[in-house]
């Protein structure tokens, strides 16, 4: 039977995608060098309602503690490898005293809290995003820890959801209103938080199934009157763009459940969409490694520049998860035996069956890191 | 159920090997005897299933009785441990007489809770003594029952003979539909290779005739014997696909004999019967399953599960209708209560002709797709079947593993045929000699005996071989399949989730949610359950893989 000239993808799923894509598309400077403007901004901000919605699927099905331990997992499986590179490429930087460099950006950024200091970075990728979701999560469990607040959740979706996103907003505005935070950017969890209840109050509104006009028209409303005072009265960032941009991804997850592309277009979507972390983690080292290879060939900033950022920054890291989740599901099938883990076990003396393993205890990540 | 005992009086019910007459009064006071011992609340009753008097006799009284009854294969009574311990029945019912009697049974003295409609629990396919379970209702059975006599016009003057077992839901149903009809049973032993099973059936002058795939092939070197049944009016086949040569044999051979040859389909679930194809349509189309059966609805849905509307177009069939069963079952608490299916998804794909007729392109589970090519592995079998080789194709990672019986062709001649033909690398095709084929007792391919086989070779689950080149080419295959958006060297939803979680053993009532899972494997783990079922329900992360993989199909019946 011929393969499908198209197939269905999920909205969701496809709005994941086209954030990340926004996201490296913006990096590489693309819009600079298409429409001399800054056009492409806020794929993040997409991608944390985004995330909002999906985590709250996976986290209101239990009591509590259930919650509160989904949110450790999350907030594990996203750090510790941020982290690992975070150690690893901050101290080589550190020792090689390389120019804007302080100990203090050392040790904030690597305590996860820089975001409250300055906007500069040393790791290259953008640390306010996991600064920021860790802070909101460790909030959010203070709060879950404190009020028990699950089975309300449970009990009462839509309006626990619904109060925690008007709270985070009014939060947001607030704060915009009493302390200009745009020399770090404001990339702050109590500026962001309103994308993530957002997330939660979408999935309270479409858990059931139920997708009439009238729900439909109302969701639509929120998300366009959230992004509205989010970012143009607050005086946010690139607030028409991001408010526009916010509006485009999120807004066709409620119309659509699903949606049918070409296959040329949604495999493609479909892969961005699992390797997004992987993208998030690795698109500007790439970038720095292209840009250190055509600086000899006198290549400067351009079209053709950012066109080959854009690509290499999707591809390289998707081709990086595929081969690792690859190699990790044929370990596995193997009985943990294998090339890949062979030469580490030789080399650490390290046996799965032998290392000391706490019950109940799970790894914190795994090959479908995205 | 077989109520209508009492308006069939003194007319025959069955006739014994012994040529003894059994009139109804005498079989249902028969069977109401062997139950007297039994309390009168709703009892689960595990009988034999012989072709006996008794077994008859106490299947009608108890089902008359509102008892749920499993009958189960005697010659295999050690595989009904498993069952008895999760069941916990209420008695044994022992039926290698004329006469059926009660067996004590060691037992939980807690007693069963069991919904008021059910009652029969069958086995799917191939599975005697498995633990899964379908549960039937009285309505099930009577509307399909009712189905059936209307499209076959059976009547009271009709009488059958029993080819197959009754502990097969196609054996059942001979039975119920004669009995409720108020026709005639002749009840044999004998194979359709026996002169004395056509002895028996010329003597008895029997009307109709059951019989599986098998059956026919061997039949078509004996019409001779089908043509000396004069009283013959109709034949029926069901329990596997027979080949379209030999439909348009026997529906030629029906035309010419004034009787008709009726090709059904069914699955145990469907208790059992789904569809039948009307016989004068039979030569034209062999390859067709036909019409839904008076009653029932079939249509099909792609991978997202939208309806395909168009002729033509290849989709997984479903069906509705009052015969769709009532949910599965584990052990004695799922009898208490449980989902009942609006409608069936069979797991075959199908497609629709202009005519309204339905055509099978195979069982869902059977299709494989090495470097993301899809391959049916009922195709494969059936073109060796051509060439005279019999052989088992059974799919192993991304391997299609071939069990070759007898002298057939030798091992590499054959990879390399197979990878001409499918254009797909020989070393896709790992060939094994076997003496035999092993077989179920209704003559299809036993699948866990050979899946058995493929682990004992390559260790639980299939796995990639141990050299370094061999692993490197593994996991080439994989990603591939994952740049290519397949489900890869997963073949099931546990294989999906015991990779995602890294568990040794997982546990096949959790779900994903209860795993640990989060929005950083959803999304793949989505798309790999999307390869491999279709479209998933909203909910599917609080799904058991149990449930999951119920959606991914099931056995035929």
């Amino acid at each position: 039977m011929a393969e499908r000239r198209s197939r269905e993808v999920e909205t969701v799923i496809l709005a994941r995608a086209v954030s990340m894509v926004l996201m490296v598309a913006s990096h590489a400077r693309l819009s600079q060098a298409l429409f001399e403007g800054k056009y492409f901004y806020g794929g993040l901000d997409a991608l944390l309602a985004l995330s909002g919605m999906t985590m709250a699927t996976f986290s209101f099905t239990g009591t509590t503690s259930d919650t509160l331990r989904s949110f450790l997992r999350y907030g594990l499986r996203l750090l510790v490898p941020c982290w690992t590179i975070m150690v690893i490429w901050d101290t080589i930087v550190l020792a090689l005293g390389a120019k804007n460099v302080t100990l203090t950006l050392y040790f904030t950024e690597l305590a996860l809290i820089s975001n409250w200091f300055t906007h500069h970075r040393l790791v290259l990728f953008h640390v306010w995003y996991p600064q920021a979701m860790a802070q909101m999560l460790l909030f959010l469990a203070l709060i879950f820890r404190l009020g028990n607040l699950t089975p309300m959740i449970r009990c009462h979706p839509v309006a626990a959801t619904a109060t925690a996103l008007a709270v985070a907003l009014a939060m947001a505005v607030v704060s915009h209103a009493l302390w200009n935070t745009l020399y770090l950017a404001d990339k702050l969890p109590h500026l962001v938080l309103w994308n993530f209840m957002l997330g939660w109050f979408l999935w309270a509104m479409m858990r059931n199934g139920e997708d009439g006009i009238a729900r439909k028209l109302l969701l639509s409303a929120v998300i366009i009157g959230c992004a509205v005072i989010a970012y143009l009265p607050t005086g946010a960032e690139f607030g028409p763009v991001r408010a526009v941009w916010f509006v485009v991804i999120v807004l066709p997850v409620i119309w659509f459940r699903t949606v049918r592309l070409p296959t040329f277009l949604a495999q493609p979507a479909v892969l961005v969409a699992q390797a997004s972390f992987w993208i998030f983690l690795a698109h500007i080292f790439l970038f720095d490694l292209i840009e250190v290879m055509v600086k000899p060939l006198g290549i400067s900033r351009g079209l053709p520049l950012s066109l080959l950022e854009l690509a290499v920054g999707l591809a390289v890291p998707i081709l990086g998860w595929a081969w690792t989740t690859a190699s990790i599901r044929v370990w596995y099938s193997n009985g943990q035996r294998g090339l890949f883990p062979l030469a580490f076990r030789r080399w650490t003396r390290w046996s799965p069956q032998t290392s000391p393993r706490r019950p109940g205890r799970k790894k914190a990540w795994d090959d479908t890191v995205t | 159920m077989f109520r209508n005992f009492n308006q069939f009086a003194n007319r025959i019910c069955v006739i014994d090997p012994q040529g003894r007459h059994f009139s109804y009064t005498e079989i249902m006071a028969s069977g109401r005897a062997a139950l007297a011992d039994l309390a009168p609340a709703k009892q689960l009753l595990f009988i034999e299933g012989r072709n006996t008097p008794g077994f008859v006799s106490a299947y009608c009284a108890a089902l008359d009785a509102g008892h749920l009854v499993h009958v189960f294969d005697p010659d295999r009574a050690q595989s009904i441990q498993p069952l008895i311990e999760s069941y916990s029945p209420d008695a044994l019912v022992l039926t290698d007489g004329e006469v059926a009697r009660l067996a004590p049974v060691p037992r939980n003295p807690e007693p069963l809770l069991i919904e008021d409609d059910l009652a029969l629990l069958l086995a799917t396919s191939g599975t005697t003594g498995s633990r899964k379970l379908v549960k039937i209702t009285e309505g099930n059975i009577a509307a399909n029952t009712a189905a059936i006599i209307s499209y076959l016009g059976m009547t009271g003057e009709d009488r059958g003979i029993t080819t197959l077992k009754p502990y097969y839901s196609y054996g059942l149903t001979v039975i119920n539909t004669h009995l409720t009809a108020g026709a005639s049973l002749v009840l044999s032993n004998a194979s359709v290779q026996d002169s004395i099973f056509w002895a028996q059936a010329t003597q008895h002058g029997i009307t109709n005739f059951a019989g599986v795939p098998h059956s026919y092939e061997l039949l078509k070197r004996m019409d001779s014997r089908l043509a000396a049944l004069d009283r013959l009016r109709f034949a029926t086949q069901a329990g596997g696909r027979l080949a379209p040569d030999l439909v348009r044999h026997f529906a030629r051979l029906a035309r010419q004999g004034g009787w008709r040859f009726f090709v059904m389909y069914g699955q145990t679930e469907a208790s059992p019967r789904i569809s039948y194809l009307p016989p004068e349509q039979a030569e034209q189309f062999p390859d067709a399953i036909g019409l839904p059966i008076p009653g029932g609805r079939m249509w099909l849905t792609d991978d997202m599960g939208h309806v395909i509307t168009d002729d033509g177009v290849e989709g997984e069939l479903n069906y509705a209708g009052p015969n769709v069963m009532a949910g599965y079952c584990q052990s004695a608490i799922d009898l208490g209560s449980g989902d009942r299916p609006a409608s069936l998804r069979t797991g075959d794909m199908a497609r629709r002709l202009p005519n309204g007729l339905y055509v099978l392109a195979g069982r869902k589970s059977r299709f494989v797709k090495p470097f993301g090519r899809r391959l049916n592995l009922d195709d494969i079998e059936a073109m060796l079947a051509s060439e005279g080789i019999e052989a088992a194709a059974m799919a192993s990672g991304e391997t299609l593993m071939l069990f070759v019986a007898g002298d057939g062709a030798t091992e590499i001649a054959l990879a390399e045929r197979l990878a001409q033909h499918t254009r797909l690398p020989a070393s896709v095709f790992d060939v094994r000699p076997i003496e035999r084929i092993p077989r179920l007792g209704n003559d299809k391919i036993d699948r866990m005996a050979l899946q058995r086989a493929i682990e004992a070779v390559h260790g639980t689950p299939p796995a990639a071989a141990q050299s370094p080149s061999a692993v490197l080419r593994a996991v080439w295959r994989e990603f591939s399949a994952i740049m290519m958006g397949h489900s890869g060297m997963a073949t099931s939803v546990a294989d999906i989730f015991r990779a995602t979680f890294r568990h040794a053993e997982v546990n096949k009532t959790q779900s994903f949610v209860s795993l640990g899972g989060d929005s950083m494997s959803a999304v793949t783990v989505h798309l790999q359950l999307e390869d491999l079922i279709g479209t998933l329900p909203p909910d599917w992360h609080e799904r058991s893989i149990a449930e999951l993989e119920l959606m991914k199909g099931s056995a035929l019946g």
